[in-house]
């Protein structure tokens, strides 16, 4: 499926300690697990937002790819016309089992609400609102696999349907050390020098080796 | 928009029955699902929840004379989606045909060592669960899965009725579950969220959630269905973020309002139009306080309101889908289902909580729904008469 009138104006992956902004990579480690990467990451675009510290892994590295993403850029939309439609394959898998060891294991039985609350894979957007107060359109989808052509036509038809004017859209997983971050903001944009909003072109910036 | 998506097969499958029609009859009678559960392997504690008795789920699985195995969740899952399909006449296996599910755990069951050898790990992951299904009815298209917390049924439902209304597909099928699992139960119970009796939503003497589990199905069509008059539509629905708090509603019910303002401004609907409300209604203080607010908000003080927690608990994943059945049968039958454990407002702002079953003349529906990660949902049902 493809859109003539919107276009992928930002875009960040994030994988194997890489971070690429807008097709050329920004920042690098060599050194440490995807974790400290990721905290680098955060204290290098000097967010300042003690909060990130409390997420969990998942929550953090979403958290980090939106600033990445969102980094020198100023919105010019109303808060209500900001959307976020972001897709995984395993939920939130990765603290769904840290969770349950603590309840799996009745001679140490502790469930912890800072645990449980964040044992859903939309506690990623509801963070990212929280950051810059967007109030618009929210949905999470399960994926096998990274699937441009689903979020392309979500999100132009939040777009044309005048639901949202600019969509923030992509894909966070984490499966073991595999973490793996594809962002991308979307708007109806006059620029055609810009890539247009396709699954094509959104698989092409994911698979960014 | 060229076409409309009418609702013409349903199905819940919950303690209060298999079919939608015998779920409607018990809550017509004000019979609750809702048990005190000592069990354990849940919490160390006895908490009001509401759960399938494992023999009746077994006995009417066998009906259906699968072989391969399945879970606890699928087989709920196939029962379901098998009535719903058949009540809506379609052709499953039709390329015309899209599943989607919601649900917010799925198969986390399986991360218990003692499923280990029955089934494969991956089987936990909402996708993979999604696609036996979808493959066990023989549909060919890859199925959609949506998982946004308490909204999710909303919005996959939101969503397949814009798929139909777009001409993308002529029929939907969407299906939503969520088990009582110790996972989610003891989570509820280390916030301290859950109530030790039946919950009471929009009461004064509300302590919090019942949990529940439930599958529930809705068959999406372009095509209404002959053998039923009248129809209800999905007219549209819009999702909205709080940006205010991971685990706790807004205080304002901005989210929600913004939810109402933006379905009822898209759809040139007015407030004094909405003859029913189906709130989402928990029973947490929080909540119910939120969407008195936003209710008050948006000019729905006089619109009669209910809470259908009271009969299932809160089922998650499943209730968005579950509750618009409910809704759609409410709508079909003109009856007002009584908000069961109402009894005297615990909300700051005046709300029409039903308080007993009345017969009314019910032609357009609002279904509102709020989760975890600050999100809320609002969409409209209407009466279609040939």
């Amino acid at each position: 499926m493809s859109t003539e009138k919107y276009h992928i104006t930002s875009s960040v992956v994030l994988r194997n300690k890489v971070a690429i902004q807008n097709g050329s990579t920004c920042f690098e480690r060599k050194d440490g697990d995807e974790l400290a990467f990721i905290k680098e990451l955060y204290k290098e675009l000097k967010c300042e937002y003690p909060k990130f510290y409390k997420m969990d892994n998942l929550c953090k590295l979403a958290f980090v790819a939106s600033e990445l993403l969102l980094k020198d850029r100023t919105l010019h939309y109303e808060k209500d016309e900001i959307a976020l439609v972001l897709s995984n394959a395993g939920s939130s898998l990765d603290t769904d089992k840290t969770y349950y060891h603590s309840v799996a294991d009745k001679s140490n039985y502790f469930p912890s609400p800072a645990v449980f609350v964040y044992t859903l894979p939309n506690i990623m957007i509801g963070e990212i609102c929280i950051r810059h107060q967007f109030l618009g359109e929210n949905a999470f989808f399960i994926t096998e696999k990274f699937d441009g052509d689903l979020l392309t036509e979500y999100s132009a038809n939040l777009l044309s349907s005048g639901k949202a004017k600019c969509v923030i859209t992509g894909w966070i997983e984490i499966n073991g050390n595999n973490w793996e971050a594809a962002m991308f903001l979307v708007e109806a944009s006059g620029n055609e020098s810009l890539k247009e909003l396709s699954g094509a072109n959104l698989d092409k910036i994911y698979s960014h080796k | 928009m060229i076409n409309s998506a009418y609702i013409i097969g349903e199905n819940i499958v919950s303690p209060l029955g298999f079919t939608a029609e015998e779920n409607f009859n018990n809550v017509s009678l004000n019979k609750s699902g809702l048990k005190t559960i000592h069990d354990t392997s849940f919490i160390p504690l006895p908490f009001s929840g509401a759960r399938i008795e494992d023999d009746i789920l077994e006995h009417s699985f066998q009906q259906l004379n699968v072989k391969d195995k399945f879970t606890r969740l699928e087989k709920m899952m196939l029962l379901s989606v098998n009535d719903a399909v058949h009540l809506s006449g379609i052709d499953v296996k039709g390329n015309d045909t899209l599943f989607v599910f919601s649900s917010t755990k799925g198969n986390i069951e399986l991360l218990n060592s003692k499923f280990k050898d029955e089934f494969d790990l991956l089987r936990i992951q909402l996708w993979r669960t999604a696609q036996v299904v979808t493959d066990h009815f023989g549909n060919r298209n890859k199925p959609v899965v949506i998982s946004n917390a308490c909204i999710s049924g909303v919005v996959a439902i939101i969503y397949a009725a814009e798929l139909i209304q777009q001409g993308k597909f002529k029929n939907a099928v969407v299906c939503g579950m969520d088990a009582l699992t110790e996972f989610v139960v003891s989570g509820f119970q280390s916030f301290l969220a859950i109530s030790s009796k039946p919950c009471k939503p929009f009461d004064k003497n509300r302590t919090g959630i019942s949990l529940g589990e439930a599958c529930a199905t809705i068959v999406l069509s372009s095509e209404k269905n002959k053998n039923e008059n009248p129809s209800i539509e999905i007219i549209g629905g819009t999702t909205s973020n709080d940006a205010n708090h991971i685990s706790g509603p807004s205080r304002t019910g901005e989210g929600l309002v913004k939810a109402i303002e933006h379905v009822f401004s898209k759809h040139k609907i007015s407030a004094e139009e909405i003859d029913f409300i189906s709130a989402h209604g928990t029973a947490t203080p929080y909540n119910d306080e939120m969407e008195a607010i936003a209710f008050s908000r948006t000019n729905l003080e006089c619109a009669p309101v209910n809470s259908f927690k009271g009969y299932y608990g809160h089922t998650l994943g499943a209730a968005g889908v579950l509750e618009t059945v409910l809704t759609s049968m409410s709508m079909k039958n003109n009856l007002l289902v009584k908000s069961l454990g109402y009894s005297e407002s615990g909300v700051s702002k005046p709300v029409n909580v039903i308080s007993g079953n009345i017969r009314k003349e019910i032609n357009t529906s609002l279904k509102v729904a709020s989760g975890f990660g600050g999100c809320n949902a609002a969409m409209i049902l209407r009466k279609n008469e040939h």
